[in-house]
């Protein structure tokens, strides 16, 4: 485990929120003994343990829930259905988001609309090294408020303490000033963007430790194969393999009738996650969801290109367009993740098609050991033809 | 008037398709139509390297239409056509033939269009 310091730290309100937690609280959070890594430097409830607790009420109900910026069951919740049948259950869903969701559609009470990025004062910064000025152009439309001012005053309502700025730009300024010398309107001043000089061998000079010494940002100072961290939880400390839950080696009967190796979540450049499906432009690049399959597969499959395909397991299926392309393994098939249809009716159930073509109904809602993620890259399917009375 | 035309180092075009949003957007190009559109060229293979190492064709293209006016009015401003400003690889530029002829032959896989 390597650990460096982003030159410009602006995550550093996230440790932060340990401090507002009195200590009877602490001991409440979700999940903070399920898994050891959530004892150490993660202060959050953790999302698995979250929708368990949602689902039992146990040790304690949990009655709400705030959305923002976050379309769950379109985009990462794998057992989508589930979920949404969890989520239904709350008694008070508020959400802010730029656009309507089908998450927002199907859960949420009160909606907050959120300024896109020419309407709001913001910071972006890489982890490696740049860090950008967002600068407002424009007035925000309707009623609609930046996601910094929502949570500020959203803060400012729950707890004063932990929210002291007058303003947006307060606390830009405060999340910069310390790593740049600057205030937000300086940075916005002097072009909006920093960058820092490259300096090579840190290590060597100290400059990658807290304390100075040389060596790595780790407990033994050394570049670790070995996981000091990881070991002390109780984790593997070695990167060992493991094969995945369900697979052509751990579930043979499974891949007997689900014979190809689906994978998810690789990017487009038009579109990001569940976002944009809603743009014109960005939409007549990538119009619909696509599965991509090896010649050789799609021959004995009876699959044709464009063709709509189900994609299929003992969860789920959706209905993706099959892409034949050679650059595809033979035995895997990937597909498109994220996809919903704005243009489409956004009430109950159709909720804009967002059960139409979604991948993740096939995941298993498990994170394994670790605490972290699912098998959103390798779980079994079959893929067949779509009839036309099923479109 | 001496000709100006846009050379295209398309080794480096990954195929991210910001010409073509950027130039929609500069001339107001309806959604489906293009003033620049980048065309793939593969993928398929051709040949063994040894090992596990194939030849593959895959090649990005961006071909200006006949929509395309080189962004005139950026040009007179003093500015680069617009596909050229915003491609992110930074492999367009535009000019003259004897301005381009100097960068060609620096690389293989270049292009060159007068597309008016």
């Amino acid at each position: 485990m390597v650990t460096y310091k982003n030159p410009y730290d602006i995550d550093q309100m996230t440790m932060r929120d340990y401090d507002y937690l009195s200590p009877e609280q602490a001991v409440k959070r979700i999940g903070i003994n399920a898994y050891p890594i959530m004892s150490f430097g993660i202060p959050l409830s953790h999302p698995d343990e979250t929708v368990f607790q949602m689902e039992t009420g146990d040790p304690y109900p949990i009655k709400g829930m705030w959305i923002q910026t976050t379309n769950s069951i379109a985009c990462m919740a794998s057992e989508p259905h589930r979920i949404y049948d969890i989520m239904s259950k709350l008694d008070f869903v508020a959400a802010a988001d730029p656009f309507m969701t089908p998450t927002i559609a199907a859960f949420a009470d009160v909606v907050l609309p959120v300024a896109m990025y020419p309407e709001e004062d913001g910071l972006y910064s890489e982890s490696n090294y740049s860090l950008n000025a967002i600068a407002k152009a424009a007035k925000p439309a309707g009623e609609c408020k930046s996601d910094y001012e929502i949570c500020l005053e959203l803060g400012k309502h729950l707890n004063p303490d932990a929210w002291p700025w007058e303003s947006v730009e307060d606390f830009l300024t405060y999340q910069i000033e310390g790593t740049t010398g600057l205030t937000f309107p300086e940075l916005k001043a002097q072009g909006g963007m920093l960058y820092t000089d490259y300096e090579y061998y840190k290590y060597k000079t100290g400059k990658l430790r807290g304390d100075g010494e040389p060596g790595f940002n780790t407990p033994s100072g050394k570049f670790e194969l070995q996981s000091i961290f990881f070991g002390a939880w109780g984790y593997d400390d070695l990167p060992t393999y493991k094969e995945v839950p369900e697979s052509p080696i751990s579930t043979p009967e499974l891949f007997a009738e689900y014979p190809l190796v689906f994978t998810s979540g690789a990017r487009h450049i038009e579109s990001f996650h569940s976002e944009h499906r809603q743009i014109p432009r960005l939409r007549n690049m990538h119009p619909w969801p696509e599965l991509l399959i090896h010649p050789d597969d799609a021959e004995k499959y009876g699959i044709v290109d464009g063709q709509w395909v189900w994609i299929e397991n003992q969860r789920g299926r959706g209905r993706q367009k099959a892409k034949i392309t050679p650059t595809m393994k033979r035995g895997v098939v990937n597909a498109d993740h994220g996809w919903w249809y704005p243009e489409e009716d956004g009430s109950e159930p159709n909720l804009f098609g967002v059960w139409k073509s979604n991948i993740n109904t096939l995941i298993k809602f498990d994170c394994g050991e670790s605490g972290m993620g699912a098998s959103y890259k390798s779980m079994l399917c079959k893929v067949y033809p779509v009839k036309e009375e099923e479109m | 008037m001496e000709r100006k035309g846009l050379l295209i180092d398309y080794y480096y075009c990954t195929g991210c398709r910001s010409c073509e949003v950027a130039c929609a957007m500069e001339l107001g190009i309806p959604v489906g139509q293009y003033g620049i559109k980048v065309q793939e060229v593969g993928p398929w293979e051709y040949g063994e390297r040894g090992g596990d190492q194939k030849d593959w064709q895959l090649s990005y293209v961006p071909v200006p239409t006949d929509q395309c006016d080189l962004c005139e009015e950026r040009v007179a401003a003093g500015k680069q056509p617009s596909c050229v400003h915003n491609c992110q690889a930074d492999a367009m530029r535009y000019g003259t033939l004897e301005e381009l002829a100097e960068y060609m032959g620096d690389s293989s896989h270049q292009v060159m269009f007068f597309p008016k």
